[in-house]
């Protein structure tokens, strides 16, 4: 007979065997009471934590039927993919022989996923910045929807609406459609921002449409739009006057059109072989031109204030009258577009070859692309004909310009339909011309690679044994010029080693760089201008528990390439030389622990030194010398509760030039608190905060702050994040006070 | 089915002679996995086993979810992606890391109990302890990582700054240095819809019998 305590522990201990046993069992997939397509059903455990497990005793169960055979088994793991499962409720029993035995769980299959997918994001946002005098309110109002059909048809919509919308500007409002059919065609209709190449376009919007065809190795792109839209401008300001005296002697208003922008209409094509995983190779072109009619010549609104000038005043107007064209009557005449002094109309023609290649899966990388351009800068009388040319510079000769024979080039004028040739194209001779002939100065390559519009880079990236290395080249004409690529930085040669290792299973971190700038393109620049700049850090990460260290230093060397002083009429000099050298070290420490909560200091030290290498400066010289400390100290805590507080101090110690001769210092310590709670099981995130900065030395100023605001999910597809802050602002004694608020509501479905 | 079969047989021998730490949930489109030990790219199949160093790469429309043995930590891959998924099996517990190299990925991370996730890429490295988060990462432009939930420590591999990143945060690291965090907006998450990751609730469930051999079942589920 078993004593009752006896039966007690060995039916306590049989649970907690089993309880343990069981724990061993980490359903995977599918989840437990989950609902779940019917098709290729995975069911899936983890074994790993099942001791003395034999594999060969599992057994997977379906509805009781055994489906073992069309498993996977091993001590770590079972896994079984099913194709096709009825819809309807299932059971899975997982039998393992000993003391795990049998896992059981149900799952639902329902019928085949829906034909018709879609989701959406709705988000209005409203914003109001009032700084100092000035108060700007902006809304906004954004709608993404995403859908697709069949699993071939895929449909996006990118659209948002704001107040900033004005017939003044460029668009601000955005609507864009996307088609996709499968991986194959992309269709964009209205605005996008494309990618063709690095150099032809390169992600500024356009608004039109966009066939982005890839099928195999065979990948075909086009598209055309308009890269501005046609901006009259502000009544008030579309008119600029001189007085002038027609051919009768009468003063009268010469009207100069401003304040206009023609419309920019562009089309790009890409034409590239490869599926680029391993290997592509693109050639493309990018073709934009200014519509010279998209701009009114007369706008009878527009306001002039008449003011008679040096050159006299016209008779019957008064000073300081607004006047409209039609008012103004045959006392006015306004210019043709040909005489406007703004900006002329542009033409630009780009075209590039690129290509990229993936080795050793992507362990080497290299790309590169070679693009040139053709711009005209004013395309105001069209373009040039063989008959223009042969009189360009004397008509004594036919078919002659100076000595060069006209009578084999064909007419620019049949050109025209790709770009406008006249005296305004840039560049007018691509090439130096001294290149060519038997008597030629100039080495061909050398002609060819200094050419003022043609732009080429080249890059090389391995990845080998935790040792990521780029090496990059680069060069950007001074005349090249992409009107669809607007930011590239124009007359610029570069190139750049930079390699990062990774040690201790990337616990360690070891960067360093070079980079070498100049604009030594032409063969004709008298002062190079150059800057080199070096860099080298570390960054450990020793693991959890342990403080994370950063450094980085960096140094750059800038020269104008000027030596000499230049003598100027009055017998005084002007010194333009720049040598400097700047010195950048950066220190960082972060560092989390427990003491009675949570904690994550952060300390930083910044600190750089530019220094002027010439010493024989006048007195009166502006020092480009400069020094600036950074210290920073933060400290995040997190407690027990859903409480998280923030401090930040920072001070800023600058010492600079204040003009000529003449030096100064400038202080400033800046503190911020922060607090965040989240409220009501998380719905609702509130934060608030506090700030203060102190300035002293050059400018005297001080400002505090209160800021708050909350995140709120006011269902689960509906949220809502309100922020506002409040400062005033104390500078030379003077109170100004700003404030901004921030508000949106978004919901999904 | 027969192809699923077929290709974990081939590659069982390489599979026994190392611990598992993963599982493949689910696949689309174009996906494919080296083993470690392998130099061949091989289709990557749901249900396959995953282990240490072996590397997964989709293609444009590819997709897969991946799903660490030891405590359903979700980490999923989208199109034009590629990355060593490392697991180092402690008794039953894995330390975890990804190697990303490029692409977009999510992942659901279950809290690690004194340990990291790591996940590393060509401009940064970000420490999870426990978090839900969306990655995207290129060498030549840098990474941003958001956070849907939780909290994360990303450091910019060459300037070796570090900062926080929090719910509603996205963190953006580029190879040129810089490091900011910024509020998250719609176009952070562009993308990455197919990855949508729900919350996985895990769960103990056992039978004990009673006096009277009546079978109960406790159902325990958890987060």
């Amino acid at each position: 007979m078993i004593h009752r305590p006896i039966k007690a522990f060995i039916a306590a201990f049989s649970l907690i065997s089993a309880i343990l046993a069981q724990t061993g069992v980490l359903i995977m997939s599918p989840e437990p009471n989950s609902a779940i397509s019917g098709d290729n059903v995975l069911i899936a455990a983890s074994l790993i934590g099942v001791n003395n497990l034999n594999a060969n005793s599992v057994r997977v169960m379906l509805d009781g039927v055994d489906v073992t055979d069309q498993a996977y088994v091993d001590s770590d793991m079972v896994s079984c993919l099913l194709e096709d499962i009825d819809p309807g409720h299932h059971e899975i029993d997982l039998v393992i022989d000993g003391p795990v035995g049998s896992t059981k769980w149900n799952f639902s299959a329902i019928g085949k996923e829906s034909i018709l997918n879609y989701s959406g994001r709705i988000r209005s946002s409203n914003s109001m910045d009032q700084i100092d005098d000035q108060t700007l309110n902006i809304n906004k109002m954004t709608i993404d929807l995403k859908g697709s059909a069949y699993e071939w048809l895929d449909l996006k919509t990118n659209l948002k609406m704001t107040s900033q919308e004005s017939d003044l500007y460029q668009p601000r409002n955005v609507y864009g459609l996307t088609l996709g059919i499968k991986d194959i065609l992309t269709l964009r209709m209205g605005d996008s921002n494309p990618r063709i190449s690095n150099y032809t376009m390169n992600g500024k919007r356009i608004r039109g449409m966009d066939l982005d065809l890839s099928y195999g190795w065979f990948n075909f792109r086009f598209l055309k739009g308009e890269i501005n839209r046609a901006v009259q401008g502000d009544l008030s300001k579309a008119y600029s006057f001189d007085i002038d005296t027609d051919d009768l002697g009468e003063k009268y208003i010469s009207l100069d059109r401003s304040g206009y922008t023609y419309r920019q209409n562009v089309s790009s094509a890409r034409l590239a072989f490869g599926r680029g995983e391993i290997f592509q190779w693109g050639l493309n072109y990018m073709k934009a031109r200014d519509d010279t009619n998209s701009v009114d010549q007369l706008l009878l609104d527009a306001e002039i204030i008449y003011e008679p000038d040096a050159t006299g005043s016209v008779e019957g107007l008064e000073t300081g009258t607004v006047y409209t064209i039609s008012e103004l009557g045959t006392k006015a005449q306004v210019l043709d577009g040909s005489d406007w002094s703004g900006n002329g109309p542009k033409d630009n023609l780009v075209i590039s070859t690129d290509l990229g290649l993936n080795l050793f899966s992507k362990r080497l990388r290299l790309d590169g692309e070679v693009a040139f351009s053709m711009t005209n800068n004013n395309i105001w009388g069209g373009p040039l004909t063989l008959a223009d040319l042969d009189t360009l510079i004397d008509d004594s000769v036919d078919n002659k310009l100076s000595s060069f024979d006209l009578s084999d080039l064909p007419d620019p004028a049949d050109w025209d339909k790709y770009l406008i040739i006249n005296s305004n194209l840039s560049p007018l001779v691509p090439i130096d011309i001294n290149a060519f002939g038997d008597s030629s100065t100039v080495d061909l390559m050398d002609a060819i690679f200094s050419m003022p519009s043609l732009a080429y880079r080249g890059r090389a990236i391995t990845n080998f044994y935790g040792n990521y290395l780029a090496i990059e080249y680069g060069q950007t004409g001074p005349e090249f010029n992409s009107l669809a690529n607007p930011y590239l930085v124009k007359n610029k040669r570069e190139w750049s080693i930079t390699d990062k290792f990774k040690l201790f299973q990337n616990r360690l971190m070891l960067n360093l760089g070079y980079k070498h700038q100049d604009d030594d393109i032409l063969t004709s620049v008298d002062n190079v201008k150059t800057q080199n700049t070096l860099s080298l850090g570390f960054n450990a990460v020793p693991g959890p528990g342990l403080p994370t260290l950063n450094f980085t230093y960096r140094s750059m060397d800038r020269n104008n390439g000027i030596t000499d002083l230049v003598e100027l009429p009055d017998m005084t000099t002007s010194d333009n030389r720049e040598k400097t050298q700047t010195n950048n070290l950066m220190l960082n420490v972060n560092h989390r622990f427990d003491l009675v909560w949570n904690h994550s200091i952060s300390g930083t030290f910044v600190s750089v030194e530019k220094e002027d290498l010439f010493s024989d400066r006048s007195t009166n010289f502006v020092d480009p010398s400069m020094t600036t400390r950074v210290m920073n100290v933060s400290l995040i805590t997190r407690y027990g509760s859903p409480l998280q507080t923030s401090i930040n101090l920072t001070t800023n110690s600058s010492e600079l030039s204040t003009g000529p001769g003449a030096r100064g210092t400038q202080d400033f310590l800046t503190a911020n608190f922060g607090v965040k709670y989240p409220l009501f099981d998380n719905r609702i995130l509130a934060n608030g905060g506090l700030n203060y900065a102190n300035g002293s030395g050059m400018v005297d100023m001080s400002w505090f702050g209160v800021k708050g605001g909350l995140r709120w999910k006011i269902m689960e597809d509906l949220g809502l994040n309100a922020q506002g802050e409040f400062r005033s602002k104390q500078t030379a004694g003077v109170s100004k006070n700003t404030i901004i608020a921030r508000a949106n509501l978004e919901y999904s479905f | 089915m027969i192809r699923f079969i077929v290709t974990l047989i081939m590659y069982s021998t390489f599979l026994l002679a190392s611990s598992k730490v993963a599982i493949a949930i689910k696949t689309k489109g174009d996906v494919s996995v080296i083993y470690k030990g392998l130099s061949s790219a091989q289709a990557l199949q749901p249900g396959s086993p995953l282990s240490d160093q072996d590397k997964i790469k989709t293609g444009k429309n590819g997709f897969v979810a991946i799903m660490y043995l030891d405590d359903k930590t979700v980490v999923k891959m989208l199109g034009n992606s590629d990355l060593t998924i490392l697991g180092d099996r402690s008794g039953s517990k894995i330390n975890k890391s990804l190697d990303i190299k490029y692409g977009r990925v999510a992942a659901n991370v279950k809290p690690q109990k004194g340990k990291e996730f790591r996940i590393s890429t060509p401009t940064s490295v970000a420490s999870v302890k426990g978090t839900e988060l969306a990655i995207e990462s290129d060498p030549s432009t840098g990474d941003s990582f958001t956070l849907i939930e939780g909290l994360v420590e990303v450091t910019n591999s060459i300037t070796g700054e570090s900062t926080e990143v929090q719910e509603g945060e996205t963190a953006t690291s580029t190879p040129e240095g810089s490091l900011e965090v910024a509020q998250t907006t719609s176009e952070d998450l562009e993308g990455f819809e197919e990855a949508s990751i729900e919350p996985q609730t895990q769960e103990l469930r056992f039978e004990i019998e009673d006096a009277d051999g009546n079978l109960k079942e406790i159902l325990i589920k958890f987060q």
